[in-house]
């Protein structure tokens, strides 16, 4: 770890812990709720950001500005089990 | 007491999946969660610059992981390619002392799947390799042989003759101290900060001013923001994220990063010396705790640009209304949850941010997998702990 990407982390982190709070994602209310589907804050957040990424992304890509990073490993069971265990922490914590 | 019947369902549910986990073995390959790949899976891998996990069964076997470099060494950091391949080693000789690593228990059966199919018959190294006691040993008597060694891996260097070898090192050589430092700095950084802060915000709503603002300085002090809006600003994120650090976003790893830096500092020669401590998820400073460190300022900034931070121990109305007011049970139920939640995110590979977001916006299968578990449970457990206030 240089000093140089440590700060770029730190400053990435602070950016994403902002649109976190401003979001609302920091709030239990926010979390449970679109789990009752009492308030969907979390499903707006969640796939305007994956949206806006992957467009951003894709375009860059295509440029041929950047070249992506690793992808997390697709391994069926694993990641839905890890997302169902995940779940039920989620909607007990609210986190 | 019926009240406390869900609660009781949902523990012994999230216990029966962890069972379920490690009873499916493709669950134990877990990728380093939350985390971009060495450059060695990078490049070889996933740019597809020299594709090698079709290439022998043994390559095959080990193409879930990513330990290119716990057998070949080389740095798996560096983006420089002949950085990278730097004291590599890219034939095996030594091949029993290699499977060794990471199998000494079933040493003999593994070796004798791959020498099959490498036509090796000289098993005369097999045994000298078995003479040596020991995982440490070997271990550490292989990486010390490499030149070029990755810094993180820090061997131990002992000679595998003598019979120090056959203890485990009793002291590991330090992890990265500048990375400590700069935590620790960080750290009470925090502390000073945020305490000198709360003495400041409280004199500043003391004497509350009504001067008129600007429409950028309005919305920044705006608590909630459209979720659309925070959205869009995330999804900057992660796009600068991956121009300049060529990482994608992620907080779950940082967590098991920092167990990882304890587990090797109070148990380095047991538990330190385990396939997830050592090579999955290796202590040191890195770049997912530097985010995490930012997310938690972050978090801060955005809720002293709205004039809302307080320090709050229970005080969300939701969840008063339904587990009560105590101050003990957000803490146990928090603190319970969020060991599940972890413990998921580690077998999935990732949390809602670092597989949901940053797998999605890649595209990658394993994100929507994810997230489609992820809201089965989710609803179910709301349902169970909601009940007729649904």
């Amino acid at each position: 770890m240089d000093f140089t990407s440590t700060i770029v982390a730190l400053i990435l982190g602070l950016l994403f812990g902002f649109a976190l709070n401003k979001g609302g994602l920091t709030r239990y209310a926010n979390i449970v709720g679109v789990f009752r589907f009492t308030n969907l804050t979390v499903i707006k957040f969640m796939m305007t950001a994956l949206a806006v990424a992957a467009i951003g992304l894709y375009i860059m890509r295509g440029l041929g500005v950047i070249q992506f990073p690793g992808a997390p490993a697709t391994y069926m069971l694993g990641n839905l089990i890890g997302g169902l265990i995940f779940g039920i922490g989620m909607a007990l914590t609210g986190y | 007491m019926a009240r406390k019947t869900p609660l009781i369902i949902i523990l012994l549910g999230s216990l029966l999946l962890i069972g379920l986990a490690f009873w499916a073995q493709p669950v134990k390959q877990v990728q380093a969660q939350c985390k971009g790949l060495s450059s060695c899976k990078n490049c070889h891998e996933a740019q597809a610059q020299d594709p090698v996990s079709t290439k022998g069964a043994w390559h095959v076997d080990h193409a879930n992981f990513d330990l290119c470099y716990a057998c070949h060494g080389g740095a798996r950091e560096s983006a420089d390619k002949a950085q990278a391949h730097a004291g590599m080693v890219t034939k095996l000789t030594d091949m029993p002392a290699n499977c060794k690593a990471c199998h000494a228990d079933d040493l003999e059966t593994r070796f004798k799947k791959y020498a099959a199919q490498l036509n090796v018959t000289d098993t005369s190294s097999l045994q000298t390799a078995q003479k040596k006691n020991n995982t440490q040993a070997g271990l550490a008597a292989y990486l010390g042989q490499q030149p070029a060694s990755v810094e993180l891996l820090q061997p131990a260097k002992t000679e595998s003759s003598s019979p120090a070898a056959a203890n485990p090192p009793a002291a590991q050589t330090p992890v990265n101290t500048t990375g400590n430092a700069i935590l620790g700095g960080l750290l009470i950084l925090g502390v000073v900060g945020g305490g000198g802060y709360i003495t400041w915000n409280e004199r500043r709503l003391a004497r509350q001013s009504a001067q008129p603002r600007s429409w950028f300085s309005e919305q920044i002090r705006k608590e909630h923001w459209s979720p659309y809006a925070a959205g869009v600003l995330l999804g900057i994120t992660c796009i600068l994220a991956v121009l300049l650090a060529h990482h994608t976003l992620g907080a779950s790893s940082a967590i098991s990063s920092i167990g990882s830096n304890i587990v090797n500092q109070a148990a380095p020669g047991t538990a330190g010396q385990t396939m997830y401590y050592k090579f999955l998820m290796p202590p040191g400073f890195n770049w997912e705790i530097a985010l995490l460190i930012g997310v938690f300022f972050g978090g801060m900034l955005g809720a002293l640009s709205s004039g809302t931070f307080k320090l709050r121990w229970n005080d969300d109305p939701t969840w008063k209304k339904v587990f009560g007011p105590q101050r003990w049970k957000r803490f146990v139920l928090g603190f319970i949850g969020a060991i599940i939640l972890q413990y998921g995110a580690g077998i999935a590979g990732g949390c809602t941010s670092g597989l949901a977001i940053s797998g999605g916006m890649l595209m990658a299968p394993s994100a929507f997998i994810f997230m489609a578990g992820m809201f089965i449970t989710g609803i179910l457990v709301a349902l169970l702990v909601y009940r007729r206030r649904y």
